[in-house]
């Protein structure tokens, strides 16, 4: 093996990762735009919202990504009336396809997440926000997501990084991204070994830094539960008659 | 015949102003199920009225319905002059939102949001749905906070505040939007013994002021002390009620004898 060529193809595989970081970055960010109203649909009591929003989510989470995209790449071109459609300028390009892909079946697993979340915002919060005159889209934006968006961090970081590695499927459709560029280099160089190590090497930075930032935003926003650090600091200012309450959280 | 004479009218309108709220015939039905089978009163303004009874007598499902957190099934609902049918159904979103705006309320389990600080707690409302200026929001907010003794806890958020310090909170958000009624459901139920008084403390300084509020609880010498009324309920009607020492001294109905002897026995031991 020649070490070397690790990092001498690095330079190579940047523009791929480039193209790797746009598409993930777009279909997180359209995934996201998609599975918001969704969410609140499925998580609403009515059936008639939340049973299409299951529907969607059920085929999109119940079929392999690869089925997707082959579906969306290669069979809008068997349908006459896409090919004569102005859609098809979208559809035939592997970009598109791609990216609608991605964001479809992002959005399908995020709406799932924030379904959850949702449906765990406490009962009371919300009924305060009732009993206060609050409307359904006010407390829906200023109590309701919030909270449910700090619940469901954790497991969406963790969709998100999915979503960066499942990005490599483009590469089946002929996209030059991070893992097509590498393949495309192994079959000039014939040395998979170390130019998918250096491939696997730029995933595990891109990981690195998405798992970082997602921390950082999670540790942000939810100093409020910091309950022990906080309750500490707070001892020194507190009369003793009041300081054996502090121990107590809310029930 | 007699035509109302102008003292008349004078004499309605003076008691039209002076009635803060007014129920009749309020039913509340969960599917075959009646819990509220059709009760009436009326508060006037600065009216403390306690609402006792056992549980499952209905008592925290009428105050919920006053604000319709709980549909009501049926009757009539006056706030400050205004008028609610409130047959299921058909009272629209906005005439509810407008009837809670004038209903603070304040729960069991206080239900401040978590993720917002006490002060953001307070203002939240205000500013979003009543429309009052930021700062001027702040700083009223400010001024509750320290009436309610927690100035130094501005900056806190709800997990960092023992129970009593986050009812006491709960308070003073309600107030923030200077209802004209408070709506007190068990607000001492949740919290340890120990932790009770200062609450009580709070909502007692509220009547002084003259405050009108509706307080369902199980502090029985607490609302014999704080409230001028008594309403007592039993099977989702009003057994009993007037003014607390007729009430607790003289009990007409068994229903209420039976209630406060066990209450007592339950001190006792």
């Amino acid at each position: 093996m020649e070490w070397h060529l690790i990092f001498d193809v690095l330079p190579l595989l940047l523009d791929g990762a480039l193209l790797t970081i746009q598409l993930t970055a777009a279909s997180v960010l359209l995934g996201l735009i998609i599975a918001l109203p969704l969410s609140l649909m499925r998580a609403s009591g009515s059936t008639g919202l939340s049973r299409p929003v299951l529907l969607y989510t059920f085929a999109f989470r119940g079929t392999p990504l690869l089925v997707q995209i082959f579906l969306i790449y290669y069979g809008a071109s068997q349908i006459e009336w896409i090919r004569t459609s102005f859609v098809w300028s979208v559809l035939r390009e592997p970009w598109w396809c791609a990216l609608i892909a991605f964001s479809l079946n992002h959005a399908a697993y995020t709406t799932e997440i924030l379904r959850g979340g949702i449906r765990a915002v406490p009962r009371g919060e919300i009924e305060a926000a009732k009993a206060l005159g609050m409307s359904y889209a006010l407390r829906t934006r200023r109590i309701v997501l919030p909270v449910a968006f700090r619940l469901s961090l954790p497991a969406y970081a963790n969709e998100v990084v999915l979503m960066l590695k499942a990005s490599s499927l483009a590469s089946t459709i002929t996209m030059m991204e991070l893992t097509g560029t590498a393949r495309k280099i192994v079959a000039q160089t014939f040395s998979p070994y170390e130019v998918f190590i250096s491939a696997a090497l730029i995933y595990l930075g891109i990981t690195f830094v998405v798992v970082h930032l997602f921390g950082r935003l999670e540790r942000g926003i939810t100093s409020h539960q910091g309950r022990a650090r906080a309750e500490n600091d707070n001892r020194k200012n507190i009369p003793p008659s009041e300081g054996y309450a502090i121990g107590k959280v809310s029930r | 015949m007699n035509l109302p004479s102008n003292d008349d009218h004078a004499r309605d309108n003076a008691a039209e102003q002076r009635t803060a709220l007014r129920v009749v015939e309020l039913k509340k039905r969960f599917g075959p199920l009646e819990v509220i089978k059709g009760v009436s009163f009326t508060a006037k303004r600065g009216d403390v009225i306690s609402i006792l009874g056992s549980s499952g007598s209905g008592k925290s499902t009428l105050l919920r319905c006053l604000n319709f957190l709980e549909e009501p099934s049926e009757g009539e609902i006056w706030v400050g002059g205004r008028h609610i049918n409130a047959r299921s159904g058909i009272v629209a979103q906005r005439e509810i939102n407008a009837l809670r705006c004038k209903l603070g309320m304040v729960f069991q389990g206080f239900n401040l949001w978590s993720h917002m600080t006490v002060l953001e707690n307070m203002v939240e409302a205000p500013i979003h749905v009543r429309g009052i200026a930021k700062a001027e929001a702040w700083k009223r907010a400010e001024e509750l906070l320290s009436k309610v003794g927690l100035a130094d806890k501005r900056h806190a958020y709800p997990a960092h505040l023992s129970g009593g310090q986050q009812q006491r909170v709960a308070i003073a958000r309600a107030l923030a939007m200077e209802p004209e009624i408070l709506l007190f459901d068990e607000p001492t139920s949740a919290l340890d013994p120990e932790l009770v008084g200062e609450v009580l403390k709070v909502i007692r300084s509220l009547a002084d002021e003259g405050r009108t509020m509706l307080i369902v609880t199980h502090e029985l010498g607490f609302a014999r002390q704080v409230s001028n009324r008594i309403v007592f309920l039993h099977q989702g009607r009003v057994e009993e009620e007037g003014a607390p020492e007729a009430v607790f001294r003289n009990p007409a109905s068994f229903r209420l004898k039976q209630f406060l002897s066990a209450q007592a026995t339950e001190l006792h031991q």
